[in-house]
């Protein structure tokens, strides 16, 4: 006899997400130009949506066999798939995005950094920001200064603090 | 001639481009190397700086980080046992036994020379086919680019892993996902829910980011508190006798390496393995047996996976079409800078193609460089604890999707399909097949429908079309031999016809 595999915490209402998206993503191609012409513009989207439905079907009947294991439900996916501190981290992630846009890249960053040193190294907040601070610095330096990125300013006048540095070193070379 | 010779120069004289190459050399051999990171993550996130420079500083950054990160993924597979990349998994089977027995350095010295060898064989042999396979291309019609595209498509079976189901959903995926936008030809919106903010597409590079870069960070979480091993380090260049006696064994796996690099749908990892298999059946006697630390075991996979660095370029650049995931990504990245990947490339643009064969043997040099100094330096990278190394990698993210088009949005793409990346990864959803489909839909797309134009909407006529053309014809069969291959059904008769002969 053989042995029915196990599907892990989650799967099944995974495999139903991705059948579901491909359903309504197969509906909106079908909208475009539906099949007026083979050239038309939904011909390829109605194409690539179709291949989604039907793979995923295939994936999802697939998983629906399977057995469900001891720790499935909402319980097991937090414990194995989601577990708190990867939910935190993306959260701070978000939050990194936002402030990212509006206080600007250092400050942002600053406060991302410390924030995922500590949460992920569990040590003293003081080594979290010292080690934010030399590695702020050094991404700074590789990525604003020597590669050219533009970043958002936010409220440090970084734009004046770089002109600041390459006039320091224009000075510094002309002496 | 001389324009050649001057482009093919250039990145060797000007000191910028000899810096971007080695630094692009450097990190690609250190992110391949670092476990969790690979180099489809390396080019994806480092590729994205470089959107707003001129083309040849790019293309020199680009042509060391990919070159450098093949190669990094060996060190890790030494000492660690754990490959760096996909391509080094080969590596690992004997690598990690020498490491094990104290020949840890010697092992390292192997592979860097046999890398720099088999990269230089792939470079000579891109640089005499590629004008060749160009001159041929030039001759494709919009039918034939469409097979092409759907040649690149087959590379999700090799991509897919276990489940092929999972595979063709990803690459579907893709698809759908390049697709969204207005229609380039008609403006039609596709998929943009009337969202005006989507009427650009989702870039690519941002999917990329999120898919190969935060996701794997993410992932990187559950392993928060696993130690590095720590390896002792002893002679690192191999003694003479070695490089002599592996010289014929790594020349013909650095030959197989550079044409399955070349074919598309299999790249690095998949020569590495077949070098491998090749050295175990021509090998009679090995000094010690294959997976004990057998040497032939560590030279022939990695003089193939280097080597195959530049069969892959010739797919690239020839035809447009990803020979793995990260000429996926740098084909995207090439559009971004103005640059059509393709047939016309060599005929509009030789001196790109001189470039960036200059670029790809210098960078070749700074992996022999880098790759035997500094040792002490990388075991101390290596061991740099996760919860230093998944903040910066989050932050690089994050930056890399920004410097896109300094725009925000494009980090909210890059978290949502980082999170998406994450899950599918996560239930066994290949993620490279949807990096494949993103950046295929456009060749397929547009070329299937200029095809079907000519072929005045009428199916028949279109397949009548490839059927009467030698060329159209070839590409067809091609398509479908590996497509069967692929598919169960071809497993299941080979099983069944094994079975029997046992018997």
């Amino acid at each position: 006899m053989s042995k029915v595999p196990t599907r892990q915490p989650g799967e099944l209402p995974v495999a139903m997400l991705f059948f579901a998206i491909s359903l309504a993503l197969l509906y909106s191609a079908y909208g475009i130009s539906g099949f007026s012409a083979l050239s038309g513009p939904g011909t390829f989207p109605l194409a690539a949506t179709s291949i989604m439905v039907v793979s995923s079907a295939s994936v999802l009947l697939r998983t629906a066999r399977m057995r469900a294991g001891d720790d499935a439900g909402a319980a097991g996916f937090f414990d194995h798939v989601m577990p708190p501190l990867l939910g935190i981290f993306i959260g701070l992630i978000a939050v990194y995005a936002v402030l990212f846009a509006s206080a600007g890249f250092l400050i942002a960053s600053l406060v991302f950094l410390t924030a995922g040193f500590h949460l992920l190294r569990r040590r003293h907040l003081a080594g979290s920001i010292l080690l934010a601070i030399v590695s702020l610095v050094v991404v700074y330096v590789v990525f604003r200064l020597v590669f050219k990125v533009i970043l958002p300013e936010g409220i440090v006048p970084e734009g004046e603090l770089v002109a600041m540095i390459g006039r320091l070193l224009s000075g510094g070379a002309a002496q | 001639m001389s324009e050649a010779v001057q482009y093919f120069l250039m990145s060797w004289v000007d000191p910028q481009l000899l810096f971007l190459v080695a630094a692009g050399t450097f990190s690609g051999i250190y992110i391949g190397a670092i476990p969790g990171l690979s180099v489809t993550m390396a080019v994806s996130i480092l590729i994205s700086f470089t959107f707003s420079w001129d083309i040849l500083p790019a293309l020199s950054l680009i042509a060391g980080i990919y070159m450098g990160g093949v190669y990094g993924g060996s060190r890790t597979a030494i000492l660690l046992n754990i490959p760096g990349a996909p391509s080094a998994i080969a590596t690992a089977l004997d690598g990690y036994p020498l490491a094990q027995r104290g020949e840890a350095g010697e092992a390292i010295g192997l592979s860097t020379i046999m890398s720099f060898f088999g990269g230089l064989i792939g470079i000579v042999v891109l640089a005499v086919a590629a004008p060749v396979v160009s001159e041929f291309t030039i001759m494709f019609q919009p039918r034939d680019y469409m097979l092409l595209g759907l040649i690149g498509l087959l590379l999700v079976g090799a991509l897919s892993g276990d489940s092929l189901g999972k595979g063709i959903f990803a690459g579907a995926l893709g698809l759908t996902i390049g697709a969204v936008g207005l229609d380039p030809l008609t403006a039609q919106e596709r998929f943009t829910f009337g969202q005006e903010m989507l009427w650009n597409g989702i870039s690519p590079i941002s999917v990329m980011i999120g898919m190969f870069g935060l996701a794997e960070a993410l992932n990187q979480l559950h392993h928060i508190d696993t130690q590095a091993v720590k390896q002792k380090i002893g002679r690192i260049i191999p003694p003479w006798r070695d490089l002599r006696r592996y010289f014929g064994l790594s020349a013909q796996s650095a030959g197989l390496g550079v044409v399955i690099g070349a074919l598309p749908g299999t790249g690095g990892d998949i020569a590495a393995l077949m070098a491998y298999d090749h050295a175990k059946r021509v090998t009679r006697d090995p000094e010690v047996p294959f997976g004990k630390g057998a040497k032939e075991g560590l030279v022939a996979p990695e003089a193939a996976n280097n080597a195959a660095v530049g069969g892959a370029y010739i797919p690239m650049l020839t035809l447009g079409i990803p020979g793995d995931a990260v000429t996926a990504i740098i084909i995207g990245a090439l559009y971004i800078h103005g640059l059509n990947p393709g047939p016309m490339l060599l005929v509009e643009r030789p001196e790109m193609f001189w470039f960036t064969i200059g670029n790809l043997i210098l960078a070749d040099i700074f992996l022999l460089v880098f790759g035997l100094t500094g040792i002490r330096l990388f075991t101390k990278m290596v061991e740099m604890p996760k919860g230093v190394l998944i903040p910066l990698i989050t932050l690089l993210s994050v930056v890399g999707a920004y410097a896109i088009n300094n725009s925000v949005t494009d980090v909210w793409w890059m978290l949502g399909f980082g999170v998406l990346g994450y899950i599918m990864r996560f239930y066994g959803y290949p993620v490279g097949p949807v990096i494949l489909g993103v950046i295929l839909t456009r060749l397929i797309d547009e070329n299937w429908r200029r095809a079907i134009i000519s072929s005045r909407e009428s199916l028949g006529d279109f397949m009548l079309g490839i059927l009467t053309s030698p060329l159209s014809l070839v590409l067809f069969l091609f398509i479908l031999m590996v497509a069967i291959g692929q598919t169960p059904i071809w497993t299941r008769l080979r099983s069944r016809r094994r079975k029997v002969r046992p018997s």
